[in-house]
This record gives C-alpha cells, sequence and structure tokens, in this order.
C-alpha cells in the first residue's frame, strides 16, 4: 500500500479545536498546541539569551572596559548560560517532543495532558522571575551558571528568587520527562514495539530518564545553597565544617548527564532526517540505539572532569579520564552510521539536510576538543580558559542549535501544512555556518595561548581573535533573524501546500497524516507495516 | 469511536498514571536522598 493512499485527511469539521484564545492557549490539553508553545517559548528565550551574547562579545570586541560594568558583564555571562540551558535548548527539545512523540507512535496525544499543560505554563513564571533579578539592588546571579560557592553565596537577597526558578524549572523538566515515558511506554499503537520506534522516540525516552535522574540532584544543590545563604547552614561553607568541592561533585553529577540531555534528542533529529535525504534506511538502527543507550549510561560516571584540577587521588583522574574516553566510542559509532547511511545513498540537500550534514561535522569538532579536555594531565592546562568555553558552544550551536533548526525545517511544513521558502532556508544555513565558525573556532587559539574565561577584559596580545569571534558573533545573531523569517513567511505568507509525506523519502507514522495534522491524530490506532516503520531495515 | 478502542485508551491511559507516579517517587527519593546526604555528612 502506498504512503499517500494511507494518508489521514484532515477534517475542518471535526476538529473540536477551542475557539477562545484562552482556552486554545492558557487551558489547552492538546500536545501540539503545548509543543507550539513550548517553541515559541525556547525561541523567545533563544533571543534573550542570545541578545546577553551579544553584549558579551561587544565588551570583549577590543580589550579594556568598553560597555558595561565587570559586574554586570558577571550576570550576563551567568544569564546567558542558565537561559540557554534550561529557557532556549531544553524547552524547545520538549516542544518537539510534545508535537512529534504522539504522533511518531501512533497515539492520540500525551498520556498525561492536564500535567503537559502545567509542565510548559509554570516555565514562563520561572524565567520571568530569573529575569527579574537583573532589575533588584543586588543584581542577577553573577557566579556563572555553575553556582559555584563560596562565590555564589556572596550575591545579595535576590538568590532567592535564582533558586526559586531552578526549581521551577526543574519540576517543569521532571513533569514533562514523566509525560514523555509514561506516554512511549504505555501510548504506543498496536505492533509498534520498542525496536520499531524512530530514533527520535528512542532518544528521548532515555533523555527522559535522565533528566529524572538528574533534576532532583540540582534542586537538592541549591536547596542546600538556599539554606546555607539564608539559613546559617553550612553544607558547602568550610568555616561551618562543610565542604565547597562536594558543591561540585554534586553539581556535575547532574550537570554532566544535562549535557547530554541537550544533544541526545539532537542525536535523534539527525537519525530522521538524513536517511529521508539519502532515500536510505538508518545505517545500524539497533546500534544506534545501544549507542545512545551507552552515553547515557557513561554520563553518570564521568562527572569529575569538569574538576580534575581541585586536586583528586590519580586514581580517580584515571578512571574519570578514561570513562570519558571511553564516550567516544558510542558516539563515534554514531558518527559512523550518519556517514555509513549517507554513503551511496541519492542525497539531496534541502535545508533540514544542511543543517544535519553541518551537525556532524561540526559537532563532531565539538567531541574531539573535548577528548583533548578529557587528559587530566592537559586539563590542567586548558581549565577554565577559552579553550573550554569553544569546546561547549561547538556541541551546543553547530550541535544542538543545528539540529533544533533542522528538526524544525523538516517538520515546519508537516506542522503548518505550508513550505518554507527553501531558498532562504538555504542563506540561513549558509550564514550560520559560517559565521558560528568564525565565531567559535578563534576561542580554541585564545584558550591555548591563556585566555581565561568569563573576564570583561583582557591582554592585548588576545585582541585580533576577540575581535574575529565578535565580529562572528554579531553576523550569527543577525542571522537568526532570517531563521524568524523564515518561519513567520511560511506561517503567514507561504502560498504552496505541504504534501502529506512533505519529503519524498521520509518514512515513519507522522507522514502518513495529513499537514497540518488533525487536532486530534490517531484517535483509531493506525496500522504499523513496513510503509509506515521508519527505521528497521527488514522492513525495507 | 468502537467501545473496545475507549476501553482501550483508557486502560492505557490507566497505565500511563501508574508509570507516572513510580517516576515521580523515584525523582522525590533522589532529591531527598541528595539532602539528607548533606545533612548526614555535616
Amino acid at each position: 500500500m502506498s504512503i499517500e493512499s494511507h494518508e489521514i485527511a484532515h477534517d475542518d469539521h471535526h476538529d473540536h479545536k477551542p475557539s477562545g484564545f484562552l482556552d486554545r492557549w492558557l487551558f489547552t490539553t492538546n500536545h501540539k498546541d503545548i509543543g507550539t508553545l513550548y517553541l515559541i517559548f525556547s525561541l523567545l528565550m533563544f533571543f534573550i539569551g542570545g541578545s546577553m551574547a551579544m553584549v558579551i562579545r561587544a565588551e570583549l570586541f577590543m580589550p579594556g572596559l568598553q560597555l558595561v560594568e565587570p559586574e554586570f558583564f558577571n550576570q550576563m555571562t551567568t544569564m546567558h548560560a542558565l537561559i540557554m540551558v534550561f529557557g532556549a535548548v531544553m524547552p524547545a527539545w520538549v516542544g518537539f517532543a510534545n508535537w512529534m512523540i504522539p504522533m511518531m507512535i501512533g497515539a492520540p496525544d500525551m498520556a498525561l495532558p492536564r500535567m503537559n499543560n502545567w509542565s510548559f505554563w509554570i516555565l514562563p513564571f520561572a524565567f520571568t522571575m530569573l529575569l527579574s533579578t537583573l532589575f533588584m539592588d543586588s543584581g542577577g546571579p553573577a557566579a556563572g551558571w555553575t553556582l559555584y560557592p563560596p562565590l555564589s553565596l556572596q550575591g545579595g537577597q535576590s538568590f532567592a528568587f535564582v533558586v526559586f526558578a531552578i526549581h521551577m524549572m526543574g519540576i517543569s523538566s521532571i513533569m514533562g520527562s514523566i509525560n514523555v515515558i509514561a506516554t512511549i511506554l504505555n501510548m504506543r499503537a498496536p505492533g509498534m514495539t520498542l525496536l520499531k520506534m524512530p530514533l527520535f522516540v528512542w532518544t528521548w525516552l532515555i533523555t527522559a530518564f535522565l533528566l529524572i535522574a538528574v533534576m532532583p540532584v540540582l534542586a537538592g544543590a541549591v536547596t542546600m545553597l538556599l539554606t546555607d545563604h539564608f539559613f546559617g547552614t553550612s553544607f558547602f561553607n568550610a568555616a561551618g565544617g562543610g565542604d565547597p568541592v562536594m558543591f561540585q561533585h554534586i553539581f556535575w553529577f547532574f550537570g554532566h548527564p544535562e549535557v547530554y540531555i541537550m544533544i541526545l534528542p539532537a542525536f535523534g533529529v539527525v537519525s530522521e532526517i538524513i536517511p529521508t535525504f539519502s532515500r536510505k534506511p538508518l545505517f545500524g538502527y539497533t546500534a544506534m540505539v545501544y549507542a545512545t543507550a551507552s552515553i547515557a549510561f557513561l554520563s553518570f560516571i564521568v562527572w569529575a572532569h569538569h574538576m580534575f584540577t581541585v586536586g583528586m587521588p590519580l586514581t580517580g583522574e584515571l578512571f574519570f579520564m578514561y570513562a570519558t574516553m571511553l564516550i567516544a566510542i558510542p558516539t563515534g559509532v554514531k558518527v559512523f552510521n550518519w556517514v555509513s547511511t549517507m554513503w551511496q545513498g541519492s542525497m539531496t540537500f534541502e535545508t533540514p539536510m544542511l543543517f544535519a550534514i553541518g551537525f556532524v561535522v561540526l559537532f563532531t569538532i565539538g567531541g574531539l576538543s573535548g577528548l583533548m579536555l578529557a587528559i587530566a594531565a592537559v586539563d590542567l592546562q586548558y581549565h577554565d580558559t577559552y579553550f573550554v568555553v569553544a569546546h561547549f558552544h561547538y556541541v551546543l550551536v553547530p550541535g544542538s542549535v543545528f539540529a533544533l533548526m533542522a528538526g524544525t525545517y523538516y517538520w515546519l511544513p508537516k506542522w503548518t501544512g505550508r513550505m518554507y521558502s527553501e531558498k532562504w532556508g538555504k542563506i540561513h544555513f549558509w550564514v550560520s555556518a559560517i559565521s558560528v565558525n568564525i565565531l567559535f573556532f578563534p576561542q580554541h587559539y585564545l584558550g591555548l595561548a591563556g585566555m581565561p574565561r568569563r573576564i570583561p577584559d583582557y591582554s592585548t596580545q588576545f585582541a585580533d581573535f576577540n575581535m574575529i569571534s565578535s565580529i562572528g558573533g554579531f553576523i550569527f545573531g543577525a542571522s537568526q533573524l532570517i531563521f524568524v523569517g523564515v518561519i513567520v513567511h511560511c506561517v503567514y505568507k507561504s502560498k504552496q501546500e505541504a504534501k502529506g509525506r512533505v519529503w519524498e523519502g521520509a518514512k515513519g507514522l507522522e507522514w502518513i497524516l495529513s499537514s497540518p495534522p488533525p487536532y486530534h491524530s490517531f484517535n483509531t490506532p493506525p496500522v504499523i507495516d513496513s510503509t509506515t516503520i521508519a527505521h528497521v531495515e527488514e522492513a525495507h | 469511536m468502537a467501545l473496545t478502542e475507549q476501553d482501550d485508551i483508557r486502560k492505557k491511559r490507566s497505565r500511563a498514571v501508574k508509570t507516572a507516579w513510580v517516576l515521580a517517587l523515584v525523582a522525590v527519593s533522589i532529591f531527598v536522598a541528595f539532602i539528607l546526604s548533606g545533612v548526614l555528612a555535616t
């Protein structure tokens, strides 16, 4: 049976969409509406966090203090990270999960729709509270997103708002993860066994378990900071018998899996896009699932590579060094499988594919610099330099953010029922791909030359590379306006209607629905057969 | 929609609620364990 003959028509008469604005958006329990809310929210946060990055790069354009006070600069670096991690990247992936997971597994909605609504709507309050600290007397948090004591405890009264905001973000993430797991484990269509699920669903299932395991750890850490700050306890206060290094252990037990929380769904999206535009099934589907699970497991036993410089026993350093290097193996499996999927495929290079290939190449650069940082003896030199900044920005920007953009271009026609401008999508990709390298690649050299991170002023020897980096940053920031323009044009102006199966090589349940899909999809479970399963080799 | 399908969805949602409670319990236990580890250590 052809995919087209499967297509389930969009019937406006039976949509039962709430008519009022508040009913539709504030009280919604529909997974597609909540997904849209998450995506709009994360785009807004992306621009707020991005404007903070522009302040940072403007200040670092030249040596000397140019534009902002050092204290405000520290607030900008801290808030930029908190907003990008918790406000932009994580909610964007939850938005994708909401939109796509029910459609990919043939479920009518998420398992717990009312909790889904609550998960989203506490986020705007959390980030309003976090941002409001910038206008308080004691200012916003300025100790870095890691909130290391004793520095973080020297902040003023606004610190309580920061802790409360982090708690709310954590609760939102945990509720979202519970919903994802409950949906995937219980709501799959008959015949959709675990090893027939699309890889995006698999990566999200594993990500959700990571979130449930580590977000309470962060909550515990910041609660102890709160009581140290306001109630006279000494969890991390050496003068009272506490241990500030203990905070670093607890924080990074959360913090390292957090990195994978931001990147595993990106692996999933890229694993959907590359087979589509290579017109071949994903190479090594089962290996990809096991590689994802292995990365998740290893992420729990490598945390101390972030703190080699605190001084730990040699056996400890060796353990964390080798455990970290082990992650390169399942990650290498993934990169190998993406390249093998493309090998001898009938490839075309639409915008989602360009971003996916950009992801594979540039994320790998970030992975390799991570391998360098894993070497304990070398890390003593690189620690807290711009080399680290370059490393994690390569992982997160041309890594996570490029995958988010790839996913947006891939599914935007499905979501809206209209095609975006391919020409402007490609312009967006090329300007982003070039400028992101101008922005972050010179930071490797700055780090190797010894420039510390989180400083508003620097020695004149670092001037040239900083100027180049800032120019790249301004171009990258401005180029994201093209992204917004493409989306707005697609939603409101585009005249080209999208087919149900938008892309010729696309397989999976979401493509048997019309574009846009019905407000309530798969009220009757779909038939799972070889034309609707995306990645199982036997099916092709 | 046939009644059996509605029953099926109802059963699935009921199982999902149970899954959610177990996961929530795990999350709260981890939070309490980390706080307690700090309290007992000091």
